[in-house]
């Protein structure tokens, strides 16, 4: 049976949570409170309530605000059209001018602070093991691992394994890529890219890609990178299309080149 | 993209601890992890849409978790924005596959941003049922308690948005309305109960 609250109850309350009550009135609720099952219970609630309202009206003001934001993200507004008329041909040049030499000062700046490590922290996206894909949903020890982020406890299982099959082959390989072991990550990676070759189904072949790139970059092995990152953004329907920019490039180019 | 404001981690925290900002605040996170959020989703068996409704959700998380202290710096805001949307992901996969056994993933060593986070998403699942409810009052209930709580007008600017005779008249109906909520609350015992444990464990 629920205790029965009352509106004047609930207006005490209400001015207890916003310290609206006299020294004296402030008292006597804190004490009810304290000591009276109701007035515990219709604290707990209006609190509850308050705090479900005020939650509502934000995340109504995050939806409005999302149309819009979202507009801005997948259309932003496309560069102003200048338009050209024959007697602008020397305004031309001197905006060609210009440009070049914003796009030389800007590579100059680009070359001095480009640094392998922010390239990477950029790039960088967790691996996580998609929960859809598990055999029958049941975990293996080496999933139970690489879930828990036991990433040398994943390496130690594999070594104790017999039949090295593509999945353990690929956490294997990702637990040493979050490990840093740059060139186990690589050998296991490239290992698996050799197997999928002769595969019908081959394993994991987009996130290989992406994170033997990426594992390139930590080892500073910038031409490899290069022609992962390449292939991925040449296909746009690779998985991880959208992480790969032209700018990423230019900037292992760059990369390439300083060091 | 229109420029919009840039605010470091404590900035942030700061902007949307004091209200002041906060729809510029909301902005800047599009901007800055909307794309970095949806990458992880698709990369994860999500699509656009998904990532869409979860960043929503993301949102509303971190503000809420800042608002209440829950955050309060001890990682970075790219790291809880990365703990919010997998916690939130798959706890929409789970719901997607009912086969999926709970804590499956997070057992083991979690530190405590990731409990932290995990105990107020437990919470916010359980106000989902109180949303419910209140979406089940009458309008004028719905926006005079969310003009007063959400907004935080006086009764007399309140007044001036809605027709009441005068203020008093006006504090009866938002205690009436108020009465209404927590007694349809008080009416669902269950959801009560685990909304109080849920309450208690992320506070």
């Amino acid at each position: 049976m629920p205790i029965n609250i009352s509106e004047y109850q609930i207006e005490l309350l209400d001015k207890y949570l916003d310290g609206q009550l006299s020294g004296e009135e402030y008292k006597e609720v804190k004490h009810k409170v304290s000591t009276d099952p109701s007035w515990k219970e219709g604290l707990e609630l209006l609190l509850v309530s308050r705090d479900a309202i005020r939650s509502r009206g934000l995340s109504q003001m995050i939806k409005g605000l999302h149309r819009d934001m979202m507009e801005e993200i997948k259309h932003p507004p496309e560069a102003r059209v200048v338009s050209l008329r024959p007697s602008v041909w020397q305004w031309t040049a001197r905006i060609a001018a210009s440009v070049l030499v914003l796009v030389l000062v800007l590579g100059t700046y680009q070359f001095a602070t480009v640094r392998s490590e922010e390239l990477y922290q950029e790039k960088f996206v967790e691996y996580y093991l998609p929960v859809t894909r598990g055999v029958e949903n049941q975990l293996t020890i080496m999933d139970s691992l690489y879930v828990n982020e036991d990433f040398v406890g994943v390496t130690r299982e594999f070594g104790s394994l017999t039949d090295k099959a593509p999945r353990s082959l690929f956490l294997t390989a990702m637990s040493y890529f979050q490990l840093d072991q740059n060139d186990q990550a690589m050998k296991l990676l490239s290992d698996l890219k050799e197997v999928n070759a002769g595969l019908e189904k081959p394993y994991f072949t987009q996130e290989i890609d992406y994170y033997l790139a990426l594992t390139f970059i930590k080892a500073h092995q910038y031409d490899q990178a290069i022609s992962l990152f390449e292939e991925i953004r040449n296909n746009p329907k690779h998985l991880y299309h959208h992480n790969v920019s032209g700018a990423d490039i230019w900037k292992l180019r760059l990369l390439d080149i300083k060091e | 993209m229109r420029l919009n404001k840039s605010y470091s981690d404590a900035e942030l925290s700061e902007a949307i601890r004091n209200g002041s900002e906060i729809d510029q605040a909301i902005r800047f996170m599009y901007e800055k992890y909307y794309e970095l959020m949806e990458r992880l989703i698709k990369s994860n068996s999500g699509n656009a849409e998904d990532a869409e409704d979860i960043f929503q959700e993301v949102i509303l998380a971190f503000i809420e978790m800042v608002q209440k202290n829950k955050y309060r710096g001890e990682a970075s805001v790219k790291s809880m924005f990365y703990t919010l949307t997998r916690n939130l992901w798959i706890t929409e996969l789970r719901k997607r596959n009912s086969t999926l056994k709970r804590n499956e993933y997070f057992e083991g060593d979690r530190d405590v941003i990731e409990q932290d986070v995990t105990d107020y998403l437990a919470y916010k699942e359980n106000q989902k049922y109180v949303l419910d409810l209140f979406e089940q009052l009458g309008d004028k209930c719905k926006e005079i308690l969310t003009l007063f709580y959400f907004e935080g007008l006086s009764m007399k600017e309140i007044l001036d948005k809605v027709s009441y005779q005068n203020e008093q008249v006006l504090r009866n109906k938002k205690y009436k309305c108020v009465k209404e909520l927590i007694d349809k609350v008080q009416g669902s015992p269950s959801i009560f109960k685990d909304l109080k444990t849920a309450l208690q464990n992320a506070n």
